[in-house]
């Protein structure tokens, strides 16, 4: 999978779960940068994932990721 | 050996900078990481040498795991190190709790000889831990002798933290090998750092102390003013003396070339439970959330989600639950008594409450409410943290609701019979000057609780102007005045 296409896909996942249409991501975007981004939600956004990818992942490889690009770049590892 | 010690600050510590240096500049990176080392190794050993034994068998045999690990990581191997890991920690520190209550449940008043628990257990029990499950998920790929035992051991951030990950190290270990590492461009930003934290260690901490001691001392006398002013007295002890710590913690890493991570982020200025504690003891938050609150909920999560749960059960088992076992955890983590369950239980609620009104949507309340509710909150948890006893801080908080406990002082009495408002003579309020010198300590402090950054956050705003220089100066004549005044650290008997 492309890292394109899984950036598009990953912005659905976000907007799915803060339930935001509306909701603009770049590969800079952290969490800060979220207001509503809790502990909570992050793992809505790991499931959300896992579904979206049909994929598995664990929670510590994803806290330690510092924006979205990380996000796409260790989604792409995982998948290909 | 602490770090507002003469001995450390001007002997122990100038010896081992100007030492470390000089080797990495003359003799190589890895020769000064093993200085380090022994330095770390003698500052542990000056508090109580045996102990020093379980510190470096500790290293020793997580280290031999953690070799083990990379080479083939079994899940069995993880979890009997990290069991073993626990199995200390619980014996140092908690077998004579364990036990008492076990007694107590059977009816039994059994007393234990006290376990000296040994300096550091907590912090260095924990950071090998997570590097052993850090090994087995192999986000590690190599470790050498040398860099684990740096990573565990290094002094300024053995004792209390912060609780570092190897990640976060490894990279910096390897740059000062090869010699590219940023050797001594962080070191004015760190003295300046360090100073900042010794200075609100020893100058506001314990200056404030006193006051709260004062309160906390006498649980069963207070009137509501008195346990007012006690309890936001210790919140701002508290955050001095451990934000004080985490600086000089990075301030002395900064000396040394090494950026440790940042622990505190001006949490007085939280506007709810959850930004609070994306702002307190940022490192331990987030040590439970990686490795305890996280790998919980997200199995329930996705067992809700196949099973198609209901959103309350949902809620229940995969926010409630965890946040209040991790809360627990933490609680217990601080020390071997129910007062610290109860802080971690009352930061739990706090946080449910708050997940529950950002997940059914309900009003957001306005940023002064909200940062009242969580000052409230937090404050109320502290004075389980610092009470003695869970009927003393019962107490100290019924007094600070009840409407019966308003009494005002004798030299007050003249408001107090316009008010119509008891008054008396009373004990911790006994004179004006006290009072309005303890008011004082407080409005200061809670103003520079709100205003002074931690680090090491914001370093590209320390900028070396004339105003910088004064006011360094200015902090460090006052701790170096106040030195003298035994103290020592509110997170050392972690």
């Amino acid at each position: 999978m492309e890292n394109k296409e899984i950036l598009r896909v990953l912005i659905d996942v976000f907007k799915e779960v803060f339930d935001d249409e509306e909701l603009v991501l770049t590969r800079e975007t952290t969490a800060n940068d979220i207001e509503e981004w809790d502990s909570l939600n992050q793992i809505k956004l790991i499931v959300e994932s896992e579904r979206a990818f049909n994929i598995r992942l664990r929670s510590r490889d994803i806290n330690i990721l510092e924006n979205i690009g990380e996000m796409v770049d260790y989604l792409s590892k995982v998948i290909n | 050996m602490l770090f507002n010690d003469p001995i450390f600050l001007f002997i122990f510590l100038p010896i081992v900078v100007i030492l470390f240096h000089w080797i990495r500049r003359d003799v190589g990176g890895g020769a000064s990481m093993v200085l380090i080392v022994a330095a770390s190794i003698f500052f542990y050993g000056w508090w109580n040498p045996p102990y020093l034994l379980l510190l470096l068998g500790s290293v020793l045999f997580n280290y031999a795991v953690t070799h083990q690990l990379l080479k083939s990581p079994s899940r069995l191997l993880l979890i009997v190190g990290v069991l073993a890991n626990i199995a200390v920690l619980g014996y140092f520190k908690y077998r004579n709790f364990f036990m008492e209550n076990i007694g107590l449940l059977l009816g039994e008043g059994w007393q234990f000889e006290e376990i000296f628990i040994p300096l550091a257990i907590s912090f260095f029990t924990f950071q090998q831990v997570a590097l052993l499950v850090d090994a087995h998920d192999g986000q590690i790929k190599r470790v050498k002798f040398l860099d684990f035992a740096t990573f565990v051991i290094l002094f300024p951030q053995l004792i209390a933290g912060p609780i570092v990950l190897y990640r976060e190290m490894d990279k910096q270990f390897q740059s000062l090998r090869n010699g590219s590492g940023v050797g001594l461009s962080l070191f004015g930003l760190g003295i300046v750092t360090f100073i900042l934290g010794l200075f609100k260690k020893v100058a506001l901490a314990d200056g404030i102390a006193p006051f709260a001691d004062s309160v906390f001392a006498v649980a069963d006398q207070l009137t509501m003013l008195e346990a007012w002013g006690g309890v936001i007295a210790y919140t701002l002890q508290l955050y001095f003396d451990f934000s004080g710590y985490s600086d000089m913690a990075v301030g002395l890493g900064m000396m040394f070339g090494l950026l440790l991570p940042i622990n505190f982020n001006l949490p007085y200025r939280a506007t709810s439970m959850i930004d609070f504690w994306k702002r307190w003891h940022i490192t331990m938050t987030r040590f439970f959330m990686m490795y305890l609150y996280s790998p919980i909920a997200l199995s329930v999560m996705r067992k809700s989600i196949l099973s198609d749960w209901s959103k309350q059960k949902q809620f229940l088992l995969g926010v409630v639950m965890p946040i209040i076992i991790t809360f627990l955890v933490s609680g217990l983590w601080h020390g071997a008594a129910w007062t610290f369950v109860v802080f971690g239980a009352v930061n739990a609620l706090g946080l449910v409450v708050n997940h529950i009104w950002k997940e059914w949507q309900l009003p957001r309340p306005n940023i002064f409410i909200g940062w009242l509710l969580t000052m409230l909150t937090v404050m109320v948890s502290f004075v389980y943290f610092r009470a003695d006893s869970i009927a003393n801080a019962n107490l100290i908080i019924l007094t600070m609701v009840d409407p019966a406990s308003l009494i005002f002082p004798n030299w007050l009495s003249y408001y107090a019979d316009y008010l119509g408002i008891p008054w008396h003579t009373l004990s911790v309020f006994s004179s004006g000057t006290y009072t309005v010198r303890m008011v004082g300590w407080i409005v200061v402090l809670a103003l520079l609780s709100i205003l002074l950054k931690n680090r090491p956050l914001h370093l590209h705003e320390i900028r070396p102007t004339v105003a910088l220089a004064i006011s360094l100066s200015v902090m460090l004549w006052l701790t170096l005045g106040w030195l003298d005044e035994p103290s020592t650290f509110i997170y050392f008997q972690f």
